[in-house]
């Protein structure tokens, strides 16, 4: 990549007080994204994926323990170090916009659409209200909000799911962010409506040069609408690169397993998933080696002492592993363990 | 388990091969103060014995809604059920629970499925004791490993377990009885990937071993693909397409069959799946004019199709289509060139 | 007094809702009470409980028989440790005379309450339509009485005493105990494992007693602690107004309100019973919230 990113994370590392202890939530991540790009995070529930996208923001809940470790770069400057109050005044809905999975816990249901997008811009574009108003109704046309007008004027809880979220989506773009951070933001749609938004996202990012951070747990959503990728595990990024050759040369051992336990279109019905056996470790109590090493097929020694750096692998794409799938039609293997929970 | 006295009636009748069937389906939710809202529009089912039913389409779909209806749960607003030769609708209270433990439900929520107060041996034990079961526990405890949860895990409580694992418990609370059908109303949706991949493997293994003939309800219609045989998609109420399994992923003949399979995501999509056009939103109800439920997004739609409801017929066999001009089979977009 | 507007009545922690927000007493009631604070309270308690039982065999002066020779005596004098009333009656023994006539009111009025209240709220909650509007409407006719006025009227009409009290506080407080138990009810009758049981062919009876009621005694037994407190606020109330507990027999609102008169020259008649209650009424209230916390389920742990 010729282009300065516009975001650049460098060993990110936030951990969380718990009951049970310190979590290590992220532990180690590095992202970059150019402008114009779209870079998707992919992982379970717990992998640290969206922690990792709310902490380029800034907004983490309140048992984080914010070391500053690492450094999250936007368009060059170091962003991560920077008070509560410069964030949200310059950073934070200026420059860099964010969508939820639910629309309806981020809109403020008794203010009129309308105004929830009106007002950001006149605090942080200082434009007076008729212009921002304009505005605010070309943008709703631009998500694809039918008759901006009229729904400029009604509340969140009249309109469907959809449309809340281009309103969401609308409201992130309305002060021209650089990167808009999406979280899951489809996951709580029906798939012709994902279709939809994921579209309205490919033209805003072709129309506006925006770069997109795309957090999801579907694998194939990813591949399908990203150009990069990170496959995230227990806190850290497993394997990075392009996300078509991810879904289709995967390295990472992860990263097969993940695929092949996703039913799919293109085997016929009755098809016996693969399970990835055992559950993910705990994060208070993070394994000496590889986070993967005990649910993992090629499992050796050397996983449970050594914890694997991100490398280039064998498809020239960073990864994670001591002993990574070198090809499509390497098979992944079966471990013992694997082997066992199978016949039970 | 040992009492055959009770055997039901429906296994007896081993001359048809329909074990749960509905005709003319409809559930009407009350609206205070105003007209109910009907969320199934007479529709007509089979589940044959044996068999994974699909039923796949978005929310409000009325798939749920139908699936509640086929166990009585609650029973639907009109339509008849027929459990084998016995029919439902029109039972008492009183005898239609007689009939219960042929059909049961698993649920999506893993966590609202199981009485927070109460152990997972005890949820699995509870539909043993009450059909008198002479070891309840020993059976219950059985059941449990055979889903994978083991004795130390079945004392927790659903709020110490993993999703998956209190899905295991449904499951096995569910198969206690005995039943012939088992309604599973989105039960993975809730999961992560790797879980649901098990969970899934189970309900196929459960099915086959149990002699279970399942009707599996979601919105994902790769899941559906996997585990079911026949797949009828669904949309405003209706039945809309209902063929093969393969058949129906492969040869789309309703356009909005061709918009969901062509919005899921799937890298390498071929060039010419873009093409189908996805404008504008479900609606909440059908065109007043009573025509075809989906003619307003639809890009084949015509005059008729504003006008004339098209009725549910078959154009191949065993593929039933409800549409004015289904997709012709040469043009349909082929799915699995791509691979 | 009020079985209702009190902050406290709507605390019913039922399993699943989120935690209650707000600050309580302590400022920091979202992450429960201080453990300190709930021994303290169950101390305090065990104490006052402990007194009232053992009175009979307590080497304490008759709590009914006047010492002439020592009348309004200051604390700690000889013999009185805290000092007589106006007509010379241990204050001491007199606190614990009526700790025991508040804590048997307070526990059977509520038992009462319980015992009348929860199977109404459950029925309601359980089974909607007629049911659920008779039943609701009953309650809220109970409800919009004044309760202290219900409770004079009511001592009035069947003659002051402490079954008056009893049965009185009872009915009054069954009212708001049916509302907490039909509120748990609703949020539970709807949760799958309850159609999953009426799916297994469970009958009315059985989904009632072995899928809600384990849900529903939590929540009905954290607010039934509350309203203990109310009930003894209540009985103190009316004793005061002289139309509880009947001279001679003692009880902390009978004490305030013929030692009242004697304010300005021996407030201790007065402040010792309104401190006994004071404290007493705290420490039940946190070991409700304490008992609500320690069973309420977190469900969202998942």
């Amino acid at each position: 990549m010729t282009v300065e990113p516009i975001l650049e994370v460098k060993d990110l590392r936030i951990q969380f007080k718990t009951p049970q202890g310190i979590a290590e939530v992220v532990n180690g991540v590095n992202l970059s994204i150019a402008p114009g790009r779209v870079h998707g995070l992919v992982g379970e529930s717990g992998s640290g994926k969206s922690v990792t996208a709310r902490a380029v923001l800034g907004i983490l809940p309140r048992n984080a323990l914010h070391k500053r470790e690492g450094s999250v770069r936007f368009a060059g400057e170091e962003i991560l170090g920077l008070s509560e109050d410069e964030m949200r005044k310059r950073i934070r809905g200026r420059r860099i916009a964010m969508v939820f999975q639910d629309p309806m816990t981020a809109l403020n249901p008794v203010m009129r659409v309308g105004k929830q997008i009106v007002l950001p811009m006149r605090r942080h574009l200082g434009i007076n209200g008729k212009e921002a108003k304009a505005r605010a109704i070309d943008l709703l046309g631009q998500v694809g909000i039918p008759d901006p007008e009229e729904k400029f004027k009604v509340y969140p809880h009249q309109l469907s799911g959809g449309q809340r979220q281009r309103i969401m989506i609308a409201l992130a773009l309305s002060c021209d962010p650089e990167l808009l951070i999406a979280d899951e933001p489809t996951t709580a749609l029906d798939v012709t409506v994902q279709a939809q938004i994921l579209d309205l996202f490919d033209k805003l990012r072709r129309e506006r040069n925006l770069a997109v951070l795309l957090v999801s747990h579907d694998l194939s959503l990813i591949a399908e609408r990203c150009d990069e990728v990170s496959v995230m595990y227990a806190g850290r990024v497993v394997e990075t690169g392009s996300a078509i050759s991810t879904f289709e040369a995967p390295q990472h051992p992860y990263t097969k397993a993940l695929e092949e336990a996703r039913p799919s279109l293109e085997n016929p019905p009755h098809t016996v998933l693969r399970t990835i056996p055992g559950r993910p470790p705990q994060l208070t109590d993070l394994p000496h080696g590889c986070s993967f090493a005990n649910r993992c097929p090629r499992m050796t020694e050397l996983c449970l002492d050594v914890d694997p750096p991100l490398e280039p692998g064998p498809a020239g794409r960073p990864v994670a592993c001591h002993h990574p799938v070198a090809g499509p039609d390497e098979p992944l293997g079966v471990s013992v363990t694997a082997a066992k929970e199978r016949i039970s | 388990m040992t009492d055959t006295a009770t055997a039901p009636a429906v296994r007896d009748s081993s001359g048809d091969d329909i074990v749960l069937s509905a005709k003319g389906l409809v559930v009407e939710y009350p609206v205070p103060g105003k007209k109910p809202v009907r969320a199934v529009h007479g529709i007509d089912i089979e589940l044959r014995r044996g068999e994974t039913l699909g039923l796949v389409g978005e929310s409000g779909c009325g798939k749920s809604s139908t699936g509640r209806a086929l166990v009585m749960l609650p029973p639907p607003t009109e339509g008849e059920v027929m459990l084998g030769d016995l029919r439902l609708d029109g039972l008492s209270q009183k005898q239609l629970r007689k009939h219960r433990k042929e059909l049961q439900l698993i649920f999506q929520d893993p966590i609202s499925s199981l009485n927070p107060r109460r152990t997972a041996l005890e949820i699995v034990m509870e539909p043993l004791t009450f059909l008198k079961h002479p070891k309840p526990k020993e059976r219950a405890l059985e059941l449990l490993q055979e889903v994978g949860v083991d004795a130390a895990m079945a004392k927790r409580k659903p709020h110490q377990l993993s999703g998956g694992q209190c899905q295991r418990v449904s499951i096995a609370r569910g198969v206690a009885q005995q039943p012939s059908v088992i309604i599973c109303d989105e039960p993975v949706s809730a999961l992560d990937v790797s879980v649901q991949a098990q969970v899934l493997n189970l309900l196929e293994r459960m099915k086959d071993e149990h002699d279970l003939s399942l009707v599996f309800i979601s919105h994902d219609l790769a899941v559906v693909k996997n585990i079911s045989d026949r797949v009828a998609v669904m949309y405003l109420g209706r039945i809309v397409e209902l063929a093969g399994s393969e058949d129906i992923y492969q040869h789309p003949r309703h356009h909005y069959t061709a918009l969901l399979l062509s919005s899921i995501p799937q890298p390498n999509r071929p060039e010419k799946l873009q093409d189908v056009a996805n404008e504008g939103e479900i609606a909440t109800s059908p065109a007043p004019s009573g025509g075809c439920p989906f003619a307003a997004r639809c890009p084949a739609a015509t005059e008729i199709c504003r006008t004339v409801m098209p009725p549910l017929a078959e154009i191949t066999p065993g593929h039933r289509v409800a549409c004015h001009h289904p997709i012709p089979v040469e043009a349909e977009p082929d799915l699995r060139s791509a691979s | 007094m009020s079985f209702t507007t009190k902050t406290t009545s709507q605390r019913t922690v039922v399993p699943g809702s989120p935690p209650i927000g707000g600050r309580g007493l302590l400022g920091r009631s979202r992450k429960g009470v201080p453990p300190w604070a709930v021994t303290i309270s169950v101390g305090w308690l065990v104490l006052l409980m402990a007194g009232a039982l053992l009175l009979p065999v307590l080497p304490l002066p008759d709590p009914s028989r006047s010492d002439y020779a020592a009348i309004m005596a200051p604390m700690f004098s000889p013999g009185h440790i805290l000092g007589t009333d106006e007509v010379g009656r241990d204050i001491l023994a007199r606190l614990l005379s009526g700790a025991q006539v508040s804590l048997f009111v307070g526990v059977a009025s509520i038992a009462l309450a319980v015992v009348l209240g929860a199977p109404m709220g459950i029925l309601a909650g359980y089974f909607g339509g007629w049911a659920n509007r008779f039943i609701v409407a009953g309650l809220d006719i109970v409800l919009s009485f004044p309760n202290l006025v219900a409770l004079i009227a009511l001592s009035l009409f069947l003659g002051p005493g402490l079954w008056t009290i009893v049965v009185g506080i009872g009915i009054i407080a069954s009212a708001p105990v049916a509302r907490v138990a039909r509120s748990a009810t609703l949020t539970f009758v709807n949760r799958d494992f309850v159609t999953a049981a009426r799916g297994m062919g469970f009958g009315h009876a059985r989904i009632i007693v072995r899928e809600i009621l384990p849900n529903v005694v939590v929540p009905v037994l954290a607010y039934a602690i509350v309203v203990i407190a109310v009930a003894i606020v209540a009985e103190a109330s009316l004793s005061f107004l002289g139309l509880g507990i009947q001279p001679p027999d003692a009880s902390w609102g009978s004490m305030m309100g013929t030692g009242r008169a004697k304010l300005t020259q021996a407030p201790h008649i007065v402040l010792l019973p309104a401190f006994t209650m004071a404290l007493s009424i705290l420490a039940i209230n946190f070991l409700a919230e304490h008992f609500a916390k320690r069973f309420d389920i977190k469900e969202s742990a998942l």
